[in-house]
């Protein structure tokens, strides 16, 4: 079965979680959609039982990083990659 | 008039003729028991009066019932008996997983499981035994567990115990507790362990 939570940015992006049933112990493989933003993003995902009157959280923090962009900016004098001086126009 | 203390007579002077009740207290052990009693009077050969009272069938009684905490830990159930010789099995299904003890407390003397018991304070009057199971595990089910003490006696008398051990509590956890995922998605492993069924929001 698949569990599909939104990670609520704004992109239409949703995280995955796939596992053989929601009882016991299981293994549950956590996947998402591509991430094309330029920052990290974090979800938080609630498991949750009640019995015997009785309630438990745990809380699932997922964080996806962001795509590894190349920011190349020409001035003057100098060349910059991700705000590093990469060389030096003469 | 020298007699044992288990009987009383209603009266222990007269004059004439006369009658006299005599009452004896319970009985427990397995055999039967005597006293004499002397009636002397002065000028007259004393005249003895013999006592017999029987012995209680044998018997073995044991708590119908024993509650176990969720914690599990160990138990002791008591009971009484009159017998030479007891012997415990767990019977039925043993849902707790008790491990039968290989000794118990007999008249507070330390038995073998099945041996004779030293002594046979028994034939003279009931007696207490205990039998303690220890090192019961934790219920880590939501459903409560049983076992079944039986005890036997010598002439094979049985009682039965009930052995309940209250159902565990929920629990869940999760691990890791923070996974991060590539840009592209690639999948990451969490282990869930509960012993219910859970959801996930």
């Amino acid at each position: 079965m698949v569990t599909t939570i939104p990670w609520g940015d704004g992109s239409g992006d949703n995280i995955y979680l796939t596992y053989a049933a929601s009882e016991g112990n299981q293994t549950i493989q956590v996947t998402s959609d591509a991430h094309t933003g330029y920052e990290d993003r974090t979800k938080a995902i609630n498991f949750q039982v009640s019995a015997g009157g009785t309630t438990i959280t745990r809380t699932l923090t997922v964080t996806q990083s962001s795509k590894d962009f190349l920011v190349i900016t020409f001035n003057d004098t100098a060349i910059t990659q991700n705000d590093v001086a990469v060389g030096y126009e003469q | 008039m020298a007699y044992a203390s288990w009987v009383t007579p209603n009266k222990v002077s007269g004059s004439g003729d006369d009658t006299v009740s005599w009452t004896g207290s319970a009985h427990t052990g397995r055999n039967s028991r005597s006293t004499t009693a002397t009636f002397s009077a002065s000028g007259v050969a004393s005249k003895t009066l013999t006592i017999n009272q029987a012995g209680k069938a044998e018997f073995v009684d044991i708590a119908d019932t024993q509650a176990v905490s969720k914690d599990g830990g160990s138990i002791t159930i008591t009971g009484t008996s009159n017998s030479s010789k007891l012997t415990f099995s767990l019977t039925g299904t043993n849902g707790i997983g008790l491990t039968l003890p290989a000794t118990y407390l007999a008249n507070s003397v330390s038995t073998n499981n099945g041996a004779a018991i030293s002594g046979d304070p028994g034939a003279a009057q009931q007696y207490t035994f205990s039998i303690t199971f220890t090192g019961i595990a934790v219920n880590t089910t939501l459903s409560s567990k049983t076992s079944q003490l039986t005890v036997t006696a010598n002439n094979a008398t049985t009682d039965v115990c009930d052995i309940t051990q209250a159902a565990g509590d929920a629990y869940l956890t999760i691990s890791p507790t923070t996974i991060n995922l590539t840009a592209a998605g690639t999948a990451e492993s969490v282990t869930v362990s509960s012993n219910t069924s859970w959801t996930i929001s």
